[in-house]
């Protein structure tokens, strides 16, 4: 590991500079909505320099990355303004094929991810089983050469654009709920598959529930062996310890917030000099240093080869709340400018509201839309739990 | 009487008896719960104007929209628990009518201002032939006070409002303005259709439709007392005035979310109840049993926290003592700064312990979310009635060594 890491920051943040196209950033730095093309965009350009999957063996067509320069890409990458790397492809269900798939499975599939061709999306969550991800009833029942699979999926982000989705269901019944669950590869274009749009509470559709009805996957779309799902989605979310802070992304949020005090005005004085504004900032910025510090130190155990521990749980904990409460304070921020709200204005390159700051609607769908951050991935109750039971042995 | 005191009460003012006010209440649940429930509320915000004209209507035949008349006219007498009734129904079932707009500020407003203009309108408002926003604010700020540079000159009025709520449908606007003359404030009825207005309408995060106004030299008819450009009362006296209705607006918005925490802390201890995680319900989990105890807590504070303020006010509408003016402030910003804190958290954790399903547009939790993000910043946020629980305290103490002004009037 002979990297220099700060080499490979300026690397990355020259590539940044130099190849963001200026509309992508401007959508992110706006919270804009941003169309499937914004993100295939990115992916492609990603791909272009090499980087789309830089944490993947080389072997498979990554960099060989280490668990550091991961770390400072993402950093990088978020704090400029580069949109949200869809990981369904490149970061749940790549790593799980190149561990446990088949040669065949890992022919087909990952030059595909690499290249965007396929837009994959994640099928784990249940209308019954969200933190209980146990409790799944989605059965997969064998008939010949294929699978019969039927079931209710929910949560499914971007589902709607999805090619491919990766699925964990139920082929059997016996033995401990989690023993029973397999790992399997479904073609969306697949008779029985219906896509359904969830609006959320910030008035957009990015979740779905997926029904599936009947649907026959062949058995050469089940990755490993016939119960193991349950375990390979597992061991990959422990390795995902610290991307789930994303602290990039609050860095990114705190300078608005900076910009975004300094121009609103409070008894005729920017808001950023009345004290108790102020000091809620340097309490925001305070948890900033506390959470990029947290994640240095998961990277240097990483670096060293110990084995995951419960600090996934912590970076989510701690990254998902400071990720809400720089929100909720850009919206109080806003003042009067906050009851206003628009999905509308979100749309191309934007639109001012009719009062308050340009970034105004993009900040009010952040924080509505970021309700979600302590929920989805395991909820925060879920992560407690986590490390009570492996921190602690409670 | 100085600028800015809150001790005066209209002429004439009378309250409810208790079996009135009780079968107000027992009227305006049953009303809501047969009438106005998630469900049917769904069809409103997406259509012109944005609200249910035939629940307005309603309100009007059930006398509602008559509060601020006197008792012998059919209305309230503008009693403020008849109106933390009403205010708590718009609460409880997300109301998307006028109801504050209209009859908390326009109705206090015009029951305030001692008038022929007043109360013409005051009976156009009771009888529900005409829409009413009262246009204060004139930038973003959050300060409970508030600049105005909207001016009057030859009976013309020029400059701007923002974020009207319900100015997208009003008929007419009640405005603050600089009056000719000595400059002070001074209020006046503006007609939304007149040349000269215009008008942008807007979408809030609730559903409701608010605008923001630009004016050039319309024409305005004052309704202050005297009826004159320089009332005989004073223009300084309309903002105290102003400042003495939009107190009983910040406890009528404090009923309104004390309604919409009811509402939440209801499903989301049903939610608790029945959903089911890991063989259990999810109550049965301690962690959880502590944070809807919090919840709960939370909501009986308002709720207790709102009453003292009510007592607060009417000890003060007596008039009397400056310490009492200080008890009300300091009970009314308090109460704010309880209900901001206590809705936005009950919110939150409604939310959280709905899980994904919270989160969605098809459930209810996620729009009272949103109402309380938009009622909790109408009149003043946290911070600055924060502000003025502090500065009010400190003039107890200065005022007051025994500290009768810091204790919460009694009940009676």
């Amino acid at each position: 590991m002979s990297v220099d890491p700060e080499a490979f920051r300026a690397e990355v943040r020259r590539f940044c500079a130099q190849q963001l196209p200026v509309h992508l950033r401007h959508k992110v730095m706006h919270n804009l909505t941003l169309e499937k093309e914004d993100y295939l965009c990115y992916l492609r350009l990603l791909h272009r320099q090499g980087w789309v999957a830089g944490h993947w063996p080389a072997r498979y067509g990554g960099c060989d990355w280490t668990p550091l320069q991961r770390f400072i890409f993402d950093e990088e990458t978020s704090e400029a303004g580069a949109p949200w790397l869809i990981p369904f492809g490149v970061i749940f269900v790549g790593p799980i094929l190149y561990t446990f798939g088949s040669e065949a499975q890992k022919a087909r599939f990952l030059p595909r991810i690499l290249s965007s061709e396929d837009w994959w999306a994640q099928g784990y969550s249940e209308p019954g089983a969200g933190s209980d991800l146990a409790g799944l009833r989605t059965r997969a029942v064998r008939d010949a050469d294929h699978y019969v699979v039927s079931g209710q999926k929910i949560w499914t982000t971007y589902g709607h654009w999805a090619d491919w989705m990766f699925c964990l269901v139920r082929t059997s019944e016996e033995a401990r709920p989690q023993q029973g669950i397999s790992f399997m590869l479904i073609d969306m274009k697949s008779p029985g598959v219906t896509v359904r749009p969830i609006i959320t509470m910030d008035m957009c559709h990015d979740v779905n529930e997926v029904f599936l009805d009947e649907v026959r996957v062949p058995v050469g779309n089940l990755v490993g062996e016939e119960g193991g799902g349950w375990h390979y989605a597992k061991l990959l979310l422990a390795n995902e310890r610290v991307s789930v802070a994303e602290v990039g992304r609050s860095t990114r949020q705190l300078r608005r917030l900076d910009t975004l005090a300094a121009g609103m005005l409070r008894d005729g004085k920017p808001l950023s000099d009345y004290p108790p504004f102020a000091r809620r900032m340097a309490e925001l910025k305070l948890r900033h240093f506390v959470l990029q510090s947290t994640c240095y130190q998961a990277v240097a155990e990483a670096m060293a080869g110990t084995p995951p521990g419960a600090e996934a749980s912590l970076m989510k904990i701690r990254g998902s709340e400071l990720q809400q409460d720089i929100a909720e304070a850009m919206t109080d921020a806003l003042g009067l400018a906050a009851i206003a709200y628009d999905p509308a204005d979100l749309n191309g390159a934007g639109r001012a509201p009719v009062e308050g700051p340009f970034g105004a609607p993009g900040i009010l769908k952040d924080h509505l839309h970021g309700r979600a951050a302590t929920i989805y991935g395991g909820s925060n109750e879920i992560q407690r739990n986590i490390i009570a039971k492996m921190a602690l042995g409670l | 009487m100085s600028a800015g005191t809150i001790a005066e009460q209209p002429a004439g003012a009378a309250t409810l008896d208790g079996e009135s006010l009780a079968l107000l209440a027992a009227s305006v649940e049953r009303y809501g719960r047969d009438k106005y429930s998630f469900e049917a509320r769904k069809r409103f915000p997406g259509s012109l104007p944005g609200f249910s004209l035939a629940a307005w209507r309603d309100y009007a035949d059930m006398g509602w929209l008559a509060a601020h008349l006197p008792l012998d006219a059919g209305g309230f007498g503008g009693d403020p628990r008849a109106i933390a009734v009403l205010m708590r129904y718009a609460g409880e079932h997300l109301a998307l009518e006028p109801l504050f707009a209209g009859v908390v500020l326009c109705g206090g407003v015009l029951a305030a201002c001692d008038s022929a203009a007043a109360r013409e309108r005051l009976g156009g408002l009771a009888a529900g032939r005409r829409m009413f926003a009262l246009a204060h604010a004139e930038g973003l700020g959050d300060g409970i006070d508030g600049s105005v540079d909207a001016v009057v000159r030859n009976g013309c009025l020029t400059g701007r409002k923002t974020m009207v709520l319900h100015g997208d449908v009003a008929d007419e606007l009640l405005l603050s303005a600089r009056a000719e003359g000595n400059g002070g404030l001074a209020l006046y009825a503006l007609d939304t259709s007149l040349a000269g207005v215009r008008r942008t309408s807007l979408r809030l995060l609730d559903g409701r439709g608010a605008a923001s106004f630009a004016f050039e030299a319309v024409p305005v008819t004052p309704i202050t007392a005297g009826e004159g450009a320089v009332a005989p009362a004073g223009p300084r006296d309309a903002m105290a005035l102003l400042q003495r209705v939009l107190d009983d607006a910040r406890l009528a918005l404090c009923a309104e979310a004390h309604g919409a925490m009811r509402a939440l802390n209801r499903d989301t201890l049903a939610y608790l109840k029945t959903r089911r995680q890991f063989g259990r319900p999810l109550g049965g989990n301690q962690v959880l049993q502590h944070r809807m105890t919090e919840l709960y807590m939370l909501e009986q504070e308002a709720a207790a926290v709102i009453s003292a303020a009510q007592r607060a006010r009417s000890a003060a509408a007596q008039g009397g003592a400056a310490v009492r003016d200080i008890a009300c402030r300091r009970a009314i910003s308090g109460a704010v700064a309880h209900c901001i804190h206590a809705g936005r958290q009950i919110a939150h954790e409604a939310v959280q312990m709905h899980g994904g399903i919270g989160t969605t547009d098809e459930l209810a939790v996620s729009h009272y979310f949103k109402r309380i993000m938009v009622q909790s910043r109408l009149l003043g946020d946290r911070d600055a009635h924060l502000d003025a629980f502090a500065a009010a305290d400190a003039a107890a103490i200065a005022c007051d060594a025994a500290g009768v002004a810091s204790v919460p009037a009694a009940p009676t």
